[in-house]
């Protein structure tokens, strides 16, 4: 009995593990982001959460503060006055107290702490190394991204090359999700340095305490900043103290005093502390501890902190999410929108006759900024027969106005944007008709019909725009009835190994462009594209069932137009 | 009894480490493998054939885990040994200096910044990048 009692009081969470508990879930509570595999997008997010919480994450509900200082260099004057007022008010109200009790990635890192193995203690090799998150915080969030504001492409280098938050939560975080598995063919270089910068940083927190908030961490470096003049806080108060060292022998983090740079006010020490010198900011005498307070005031204190994190939790269960995951698929024909130009009047890109690429970008967005020139080069070399519709789908007109005026003054590009007065109105929901899901860039490609021919999330390069124009192209300079058809018909049938359709399996048939579509019930997809050499592959492998053999494609022999994937129940 | 229990607890967290580090030698090797098939080699097929072999590694991690923790929840603690700087004494000199007047002006440059910010729609910037997906800040692109 005595032994379960033992083990009850060793498990018991502290009040600071409930409060990282609690305001993990608090800035992560669109649970249904995590089931629909999207992002929230409404108006919270524009409130930087006090912590590391990858905007990117399924679940969050506010912004990141550092993506967001980032980004802000190159947003305007506006954002980088609101972005750096409010890290200067959590500076100045909890300091390094965020890192301690509310930021997620802190309690990650704790709880992998918490796995039995052999540790490796602070030493001074551990505090010099403390040093290389301010190196890290002047050049990745400060001197690369404002360099690269100066020629208008906003470059998070942080969150680019560094962020374990951002790949676990944001990165890992969707495509942990079946329905973003299209996401994987984005997956580069820098993914796989990321992936194993993580792995590296998850297996290292497990044997040394929080190693990304000590050594790594640029948040961290940028509050601890302010721990001295911070209103919240562990202080030392020096009459009472004896100097005996207990404290900083006892904290984990790379202390060298009490409340100095490293301390993330964890309380850890006041336990330790033989005279009590060492007490919470703003509490003058040694004050009742919690469990001596009134029982009543602390349960309404539990019971006011849950209603607002089951409010929340309901709140944005329920709120209506502003970007549907429907969209046209490819082969059906584009819906029709009224988008209004830059230069003037409106276009519609279903209004068909030319080879059309939508392009949806925004001006914070730096791999659009880097293919735009792409797109301006193949509309210029196809003039008259492709049009280039880019499409600026980020709030503020103004803004792509001036990045168009100085990069593209001449540019036969067809420039679209929300008026200032409607922001996101008519670009917001195109971009969700057409597919899109929260990804930037993106890119939809058009027959002369007005049918969608491809689609690709992500940067595309000027040459794969090139072969997907010239093979729609070759398509429409041959008539289709008169002639030999280049257009030809091209059907995938899925079956199990009886022969028994398979339906509603996505599945693509791949060339220069790819085409998805849903197996109907008689096991079949249909395709209607510019002849040639295809392969079939089936993009999501339905529940139960697997490929029979390694062969992943499925080429279409010469001569014909169907192919039949067979495969495996994973039951036989 | 208890110097038992304590070779066996070594033996346990020894044999934990080295799975944890096995664990992140597959998960690094299996993602190296992946990036060498081409420049966008990640598909639902390479990533699945990459980690079937080592699927099971998650669990004998889990469990390993787990009989850490409960044994160390149900048997005696070792005493702290402290840390290497042991005896380095704070510096209470150093929390002396008041900060009334720094954290009363930075409140204040706070406050005004914050001001300024939203009163010139400082927030749709932030809205604009946090609301959609941020493909090269999770590594997707």
């Amino acid at each position: 009995m005595n032994s379960i009692k033992q083990f009850l009081a060793r498990i018991r969470p502290t009040k600071r593990r409930l409060a990282q508990l609690y305001f993990a879930l608090l800035f992560n509570a669109n649970l249904r982001g995590f089931a629909q595999g999207n992002i929230y997008r409404g108006q919270s997010k524009g409130l930087c959460v006090p912590g590391l919480n990858c905007y990117s994450c399924p679940g969050a509900v506010g912004a990141c503060p550092l993506g967001s200082l980032q980004g802000a260099f190159s947003a305007g004057r506006s954002t980088l006055f609101y972005v750096g007022g409010i890290l200067l008010l959590y500076g100045v109200l909890l300091g390094r107290t965020i890192c301690g009790w509310l930021c997620p990635f802190g309690l990650i890192q704790e709880l992998l702490h918490k796995l039995p193995t052999p540790k490796l203690k602070k030493s001074r090799v551990t505090r010099v190394l403390s040093l290389l998150k301010y190196i890290l915080l002047a050049v990745f969030v400060f001197l690369i991204p404002i360099a690269y504001a100066f020629r208008d492409v906003p470059l998070p280098a942080f969150c680019k090359y560094i962020c374990p938050a951002g790949t676990l939560e944001g990165g890992l975080g969707l495509l942990a999700n079946r329905v973003n598995e299209g996401y994987l063919s984005m997956l580069g270089p820098i993914f796989t340095w990321k992936f194993l910068l993580l792995v590296s940083i998850v297996l290292g927190s497990i044997f040394v305490f929080r190693l990304f908030c000590r050594f790594l961490c640029p948040l961290g470096a940028l509050l601890g900043l302010f721990n001295r003049v911070s209103v919240f806080g562990v202080k030392l108060e020096p009459a009472s103290c004896v100097s005996c060292g207990k404290c900083v022998a006892a904290c984990e983090m790379d202390i060298r005093t009490v409340g100095d740079r490293e301390c993330i006010s964890c309380g850890k020490c006041m336990a330790q502390c033989p005279t009590g010198a060492i007490r919470w900011k703003g509490v003058r005498k040694a004050g009742p501890s919690s469990d001596q307070r009134s029982p009543a005031l602390r349960l309404g204190i539990g019971l006011l902190a849950l209603a607002v994190l089951v409010g929340a939790v309901i709140y944005f269960r329920n709120k209506e999410d502003p970007s549907p995951a429907a969209g046209y698929e490819t082969g059906e024909r584009c819906p029709s929108a009224s988008l209004a130009l830059l230069s003037g009047g409106t276009v519609d890109p279903a209004a068909g006759g030319d080879v059309t690429l939508i392009n949806f970008w925004g001006t914070w967005c730096s791999p659009c900024m880097r293919e735009l020139p792409d797109f301006d080069r193949i509309a210029s070399e196809y003039a008259g027969r492709v049009r280039v519709i880019a499409v600026h789908t980020a709030l503020e007109a103004e803004n792509a106005q001036g990045y168009v005026a100085e990069h593209f003054p001449q540019s036969p590009i067809l420039f679209a944007v929300d008026s200032p007065g409607s922001p996101g109105a008519v670009t917001d929901a195109f971009y969700a008709a057409l597919g899109g899901r929260g990804v930037y860039p993106y890119t939809v490609v058009l027959d002369r019909d007005g049918r969608i021919a491809g689609k690709y999330y992500a940067a595309v390069d000027y040459d794969t725009l090139r072969r997907a124009v010239e093979a729609l192209l070759r398509g429409e300079e041959a008539d289709p009835i008169t002639t030999d058809a280049p257009l030809a018909h091209y059907r995938v049938r899925v079956t199990d190994e009886r022969g028994a359709p398979i339906p509603d399996v996505r599945v693509q048939i791949c060339a220069e462009v790819c085409l998805s579509a849903k197996t109907d019930a008689d096991g079949c997809a249909d395709f209607t594209a510019a002849a040639a050499d295809y392969h079939a592959a089936v993009t999501v492998m339905p529940e139960g069932y697997a490929l029979p053999t390694e062969q992943e494609e499925f080429p279409f022999e010469p001569g014909t137009q169907e192919v039949v994937i067979v495969l495996r129940s994973e039951a036989n | 009894m208890n110097v038992t229990y304590r070779r066996f607890r070594s033996i346990l967290g020894w044999l934990t480490t080295g799975v944890y580090l096995a664990t992140g030698l597959c998960l690094t090797v299996a993602c190296l493998r992946i990036s060498r098939l081409g420049p966008h080699p990640f598909t639902p097929e390479t990533v699945r054939a990459a980690f079937r072999p080592i699927r099971f590694l998650p669990a004998l991690c889990l469990a390993l885990s787990a009989a850490g923790l409960i044994l160390d929840a149900f048997l005696p603690q070792a005493a702290p040994k402290g840390t290497r700087d042991a005896r380095r004494s704070p510096d209470p000199n150093g929390a002396q200096k008041s900060v009334r007047l720094p954290r009363l002006v930075l409140l204040g440059l706070a406050l005004v910044l914050l001001i300024l910010g939203v009163a010139g729609e400082g927030v749709a910037g932030v809205i604009a990048k946090a609301a959609n997906i941020c493909s090269e800040c999770v590594g997707l692109g």
